[in-house]
């Protein structure tokens, strides 16, 4: 074999083991995932339509009296590939999705305000399912912030 | 018991959270019933897939500002701090744990940041205060979480299995 017959070989060999050992290349090699920042306050009582998917769950939770969509965002997030997300109030998100594993996804999540870290995590969920972060102030009320996985 | 009341103990079945007699009765179940015994296999290798995640070296790329910051902060906090002050906080930290705990109804979880624990109260509107469990929703599960500063509580919410993890007190960080 030349020289650049066994090059291109080796690079072949290489390529393909990248491609077997990456996480993804078991669930489609992409990660959608929807996030969504919310602002819940005490004035006003509107329930924003847009947010009807989470009405339940927020109103079993929380004792707000409003609930306003700020932002949506849906993504596909390649595995292992960290995506920074600007949330209101000067919040960024950083989600990675680690890998999948029949119906559950693994992904870290860090949330910062002004380069500050608040907090971060290892979250594992069901596909398609959703977490909810919540706390930060802003504006008259605080954040929540629904964080959404979805593969193949 | 039915296969459906068995799928929804499976998670604190395989978690060893069930007194002896509903462990006995799910364990001979599952031993008769294969679809169980093949969902309580999932279960273990979601298990599984959760220790081997937190065996992962933390990548850089995410969590390397995180880490630096944190200590920064512990340094600068201890330096600030007289032993008075970090002594009202060690009262504070272990006179908060029993008052969440007898919160009952809410399964949730508060992980505090040790040193930064500078204020317990939660925010009042959340329906019930948080208290301390081992481990959180099936739908979600959340491993080595990791405060900035203030308090964190882990929340969820039975009835639609909902989990939230709840940032307060972030004014208080230096």
């Amino acid at each position: 074999m030349s020289r650049v017959g066994r090059l291109a070989a080796a690079l072949c060999g290489l390529g393909a083991l990248c491609l077997s050992e990456a996480p993804g290349a078991l669930a489609g090699g992409f990660c959608q995932v929807q996030i969504e920042s919310i602002l819940a306050c005490d004035s006003g009582s509107d329930f924003d339509a847009r947010l009807r998917t989470l009405q339940r769950r927020l109103n079993s939770l929380f004792h707000y009296t409003s609930y306003n969509l700020l932002q949506r965002e849906k993504r596909m997030i390649g595995w292992g590939q960290p995506a920074r997300f600007m949330i209101p109030g000067r919040h960024l998100l950083v989600i990675k999705p680690r890998r999948s594993a029949g119906e559950r996804v693994a992904m870290k999540v860090m949330l910062a305000r002004e380069g500050r870290p608040l907090v971060g995590t290892e979250v594992l969920m069901k596909n398609r399912g959703v977490f909810l972060m919540g706390g930060p102030r802003h504006d008259e009320g605080v954040l929540i912030i629904s964080i959404g996985a979805q593969t193949e | 018991m039915t296969c459906r009341e068995v799928g929804n103990l499976l998670g604190p079945f395989i978690d060893g959270e069930l007194g002896s007699p509903q462990h006995e009765t799910i364990s001979l179940h599952v031993a008769s019933c294969s679809a169980c015994a093949a969902a309580t296999e999932r279960e273990g290798e979601l298990g599984r897939l959760v220790a081997s995640t937190i065996e992962e070296e933390v990548s850089r790329v995410d969590f390397s500002g995180f880490w630096s910051a944190l200590e920064r902060r512990l340094a600068l906090e201890e330096g600030r701090v007289s032993w008075l002050e970090r002594a009202r906080r060690y009262v504070q930290e272990t006179a908060v744990v029993p008052r969440l705990a007898l919160a009952g109804a809410f399964a949730a979880a508060v992980l505090v940041s040790a040193v930064f624990f500078t204020d317990d109260r939660t925010d009042p509107r959340l329906k019930e205060p948080p208290v301390v469990v081992s481990s959180v929703g099936r739908a979600v599960r959340l491993n080595r979480v990791r405060a900035g500063g203030g308090t964190l509580a882990v929340l969820r919410e039975p009835r639609y299995d909902t989990t939230v993890l709840w940032v307060s007190a972030e004014g208080l960080m230096p």
